[in-house]
């Protein structure tokens, strides 16, 4: 009697775990991200849970590759925040954006020094274009005027696709969870097979 | 929230909690129960599904716990257990991370110790509605210690975390009550249909 109660006590219970682990193959995680890209002068990121319920409130802070503190934001309702980057950024220097939803969750994103390039760049060319009309070699200029504005375009419109990759990437998935599972079963099957070869042994 | 990630603690903590967590494994490991592991494997797979649960509280996100039914169930083997769930969690959804995997085992461990030491024993002697309340009890005790072990690393490590201690103990409000009617709940099924499992969860 004993024997059967047990075996249908673990039959009910290996059934409730792998529809907990299919309903949940989708669900939400419980890890805070950040993303952020430069588009021209201007820096937009998002703060999210995985899984994609956005960090309301979230504080950004945004420090140099020294880490010395720049400016500090918040996130908006939709876990977004956007800030110019012009009076904030040094050549040369990375950027890193942390996010901290205030109970101790955190999330870094890195934005390296050749990302933010186009950024300088873009002012400086302004600061060339103005040379440039005044000496009168205005072809060179609206080139590279040109090519800012593309790399500006570019950065828009790529810039919401790379968000979305990493929503995705981040994002537990059916062959995580099972594979977890296998392992913590896995593991206990070669305790047991190695404390059972123990035993028998004369 | 109950994974601290990487990058939070400060290294004394970090080093406090993996000795601790290291002596905990290493006289469950000696005290391991054989016949206990098969359990044990389940509810390690139970608590690692169970963190992908979550439910949005206040601008945090909650999960079951399982860590006080671990306890009553485990006794001393819910140390290994809760570590390598942990380690899992950390390995495939990026929870909490590999450098505070001891301090957050421990945070998650040592109620789930307490409530193999303490209540396990009360459970063993209870029918029908008494195995509910205990049970419940048992979950109510999991999640509160937790929270406060939590909010003592965040403490310790920086005073500046007192804001996010005080988020914590409130999102963990609604955990508690949840958490204690599954493990009254799970441990009143057990006790009525396989209640040889509860008799040997003391430890």
């Amino acid at each position: 009697m004993n024997r059967i109660a047990h075996r249908r006590w673990r039959q009910r219970l290996t059934t409730a775990l792998l529809g907990l682990a299919l309903i949940t193959a989708n669900a939400q995680a419980h890890l805070l991200k950040v993303f952020a890209y430069a588009e021209g002068q201007q820096l937009h990121g998002n703060a999210y849970f995985t899984g994609g319920d956005p960090a309301i409130g979230a504080t950004i802070e945004i420090r140099s590759g020294d880490d010395r503190l720049l400016t500090s934001l918040s996130a908006d309702t939709q876990g977004e925040f956007s800030v110019s980057l012009v009076s904030l950024v040094d050549p040369d220097s990375d950027l890193t954006v942390i996010a901290d939803s205030g109970d101790g969750h955190r999330a870094e994103w890195l934005i390296g020094a050749s990302e933010l390039g186009s950024v300088l760049d873009a002012e400086s060319v302004e600061r060339s274009a103005t040379y440039a009309s005044a000496s009168a070699t205005a072809s060179t200029a609206t080139d590279i005027e040109l090519l800012a504005l593309v790399e500006r375009a570019v950065a828009r419109q790529v810039g919401p696709l790379r968000r979305e990759l990493q929503a995705s990437q981040q994002r537990a998935r059916l062959g995580d969870i099972l594979g977890g599972i296998g392992l913590i079963f896995g593991l206990t099957g070669t305790l047991l097979w190695w404390r059972s070869r123990r035993t028998t042994r004369p | 929230m109950a994974h601290i990630p990487d990058g939070v603690l400060s290294a004394p903590v970090l080093v406090g909690g993996a000795l601790a967590t290291a002596l905990a494994v290493g006289y469950a490991t000696r005290k391991l129960d054989y016949e206990r592991l098969p359990q044990a494997a389940v509810l390690a797979a139970a608590f690692f599904v169970a963190s992908l649960v979550t439910v949005p509280v206040g601008p945090s996100s909650v999960h079951l716990l399982l860590n006080g039914l671990m306890g009553v169930l485990l006794g001393w083997a819910a140390v290994p257990a809760v570590l390598v769930a942990l380690l899992m969690q950390a390995v495939f959804f990026g929870y909490g991370g590999l450098l505070v995997l001891g301090v957050n085992a421990f945070n998650i461990a040592l109620p789930a110790l307490l409530c193999g030491l303490l209540i396990a024993p009360r459970l063993n002697r209870t029918q029908g509605r008494n195995t509910f309340i205990w049970g419940a009890i048992a979950g109510a005790a999991g999640v509160a210690v937790t929270g406060l072990l939590l909010c003592l690393s965040l403490l310790l490590s920086s005073p500046d975390y007192l804001p996010a201690g005080q988020v914590i103990l409130f999102t963990y409000l609604p955990l508690l009550l949840v958490e204690a009617f599954v493990t009254g709940a799970t441990l009143q099924f057990i006790q009525r249909v396989a209640p040889e499992l509860l008799n040997r969860g003391h430890l």
